[in-house]
């Protein structure tokens, strides 16, 4: 319980509804939940609070997930932060470029649980 | 308009065939004795009557006979020439673009109509290829129009998009019927149906579809997510109605999600965005996780579910995703349509060039009636109607569509209460 409440986890989302269950079923978890609601505000709080996971949605307004993701992987701390990218299902064509930029793993939104987000932030946290 | 006299030669033979008749009576009264003398002046003037009575009545028929076969001439010859400046007019003037083209696809004429819709000067499209205005739309359309119509055959109906001068796109339907021109060499006709406004339209209809469906997903989301987060509440205890509300909730969700993925593959089939894009990969590995989403789903309805997949086929190359969409598809119209205790068969055989996927059912079947409307977008077949099964008609679509990106065809064996069996036929790369 100790190690998964010292996990930070920054979930980047611009629809108020998903970020604020993602904090919700992230906060049962026991993790520390920090949001933002466009890529730039993202950017700067994950440089600030340097959280273990960012859960990066791709479509965005100011700065796109794709935007974030180059500009935290050109960071000396950015560069190594694990990442998840949420895709809503036609955004399929920007997973490579995603992929390319050290988006190590995406779930599409749309047909995935919540549960199966919790998992596998669970997962890449080894929690 | 007919007022000239025609020139005729009838009264020259009236008068020939009265002089020769005169110069040989005559000398026969003169020279002939008769027995009696009054009855031969008689005779004479009985025959002078006679040969001017023929002479006069030759003289008019034949003089009326030439006048009428003049004035035919005359009126014929006026008709072609005017029926010629009609036709000519109306190829000039006629709404609908009209080029004349020889063999090769060398523009030999223009109307009016066909220099507009290039956005041309006159004369600017003669002796180009008009091969060359057909945009490559990505598919083999392009080549398979100029090799068809060099091998002398006719074009009817193939829709294309074509590029005006100023770069701009227009659509149209594009004919060529072949013809032979005086000399006896054969030319084609080439003919435009402009659809660029209903093109537009059409797009218009399609891009709000796909904007409305991608801006349902987050509210969905949304929706999934939280009755998730509500089913999860700590400490609180569901009655069994509540539950049941909150099964038919998620039910709910489920299928509005369907019918959203079906709304945006269909749009984005339309606007042609789903571009094949070829990766290889694991044949098995791929059916294996079709199998795997698709258990689940026959165990739920106890249908048997069989296949072939756990083979080794090795690496092939495609586009997954158009790929699952078609299969997926099938594999769910399959589950749907058969009833408990069935059984749904999904077989793979590969040949040099082709990979056959073939997804047979123990189902309902499509009446005999259905089979030529079967893939048509919105059709739902008249048993599945009456039966109340749910469903939007979209499934066989998208999946035609979606195999057509990648160069597949689909086809379908069926019996009404026997089965249905559905060939997907896709090429090796």
């Amino acid at each position: 319980m100790n190690t998964e409440q010292s996990k930070k986890v920054l979930v980047i989302e611009d629809e108020q509804d998903l970020r604020e269950a993602l904090k919700t079923a992230l906060s049962n978890e026991s993790f520390e939940v920090h949001t933002a609601g466009d890529g730039e505000a993202g950017l700067q709080m994950a440089l600030e609070v340097k959280p273990d996971l960012i859960l990066l949605d791709l479509m965005m307004p100011k700065l796109d997930g794709l935007g974030v993701l180059k500009a935290l992987r050109g960071d000396e701390w950015g560069k190594n932060v694990k990442v998840i990218v949420m895709t809503a299902l036609d955004d399929l064509e920007r997973v490579a470029e995603v992929l390319e930029n050290g988006g190590s793993e995406y779930l599409v939104k749309s047909n995935i649980s919540l549960g199966t987000v919790v998992a596998k932030v669970k997962e890449k946290l080894k929690v | 308009m007919f007022t000239e006299r025609p020139k005729f030669y009838a009264e020259y033979i009236a008068l020939v065939v009265f002089g020769i008749s005169s110069l040989v009576l005559v000398p026969a009264v003169l020279f002939v004795r008769l027995p009696y003398e009054k009855l031969s002046l008689v005779v004479i003037i009985v025959l002078a009557l006679c040969v001017i009575l023929i002479s006069t009545v030759t003289y008019q028929s034949l003089s009326t006979y030439v006048r009428t076969y003049k004035m035919a001439q005359k009126l014929s010859k006026d008709l072609l020439i005017h029926s010629r400046e009609l036709f000519y007019e109306l190829y000039r003037n006629s709404p609908v673009p009209y080029i004349l083209i020889d063999m090769e696809g060398k523009v030999e004429s223009a109307n009016t109509s066909a220099i507009r819709f290039f956005g041309v000067h006159e004369g600017a499209l003669d002796g180009t290829d008009f091969f060359t205005y057909i945009e490559d739309d990505g598919t083999n359309k392009t080549n398979f129009i100029p090799a068809y119509f060099k091998q002398g055959k006719p074009i009817s109906d193939a829709e294309v998009s074509l590029h005006k001068a100023d770069g701009t796109i227009r659509y149209a339907i594009l004919s060529i019927f072949l013809y032979k021109d005086v000399e006896g060499r054969q030319k084609g006709l080439l003919t435009l149906v402009d659809i660029t406004k209903q093109k537009m339209v059409d797009k218009a209809k399609t891009e709000f579809v796909s904007l409305a469906s991608h801006q349902l997903r987050t509210p969905i989301s949304s929706l999934r997510w939280n009755v998730e987060l509500f089913e999860g509440i700590p400490d609180v205890t569901l009655t069994d109605t509540q539950r049941q509300y909150l099964r038919k909730i998620t039910d709910g969700i489920a299928r509005m999600d369907s019918l959203v993925t079906d709304f945006l593959s269909v749009s984005k089939l339309e606007l042609g965005t789903l571009k094949p894009h070829y990766e290889t990969f694991e044949l098995s590995d791929f059916l294996g996780s079709l199998h795997e989403e698709f258990r689940l789903h026959a165990e739920k309805k106890n249908v048997t579910f069989e296949t072939n997949w756990s083979e080794q086929f090795g690496p092939i190359t495609s586009d997954t995703r158009l790929l699952n969409m078609a299969l997926g598809n099938l594999l769910s119209n399959a589950i749907k349509y058969t009833p408990q205790n069935g059984v749904v068969r999904g077989t793979v055989t590969l040949s040099e060039s082709t990979i056959t996927f073939r997804i047979e059912d123990s189902g309902i079947g499509i009446p005999g009636s259905d089979h030529e409307m079967i893939f048509s977008k919105l059709f739902r077949a008249s048993n599945v109607e009456s039966k109340g099964i749910d469903g939007t008609g979209l499934g066989l679509y998208i999946v035609k569509e979606a195999l057509r990106v990648i160069g597949g065809t689909i086809s379908f064996e069926s019996r009404e209460g026997v089965g249905t069996t559905f060939i997907a036929v896709i090429p090796r790369r």
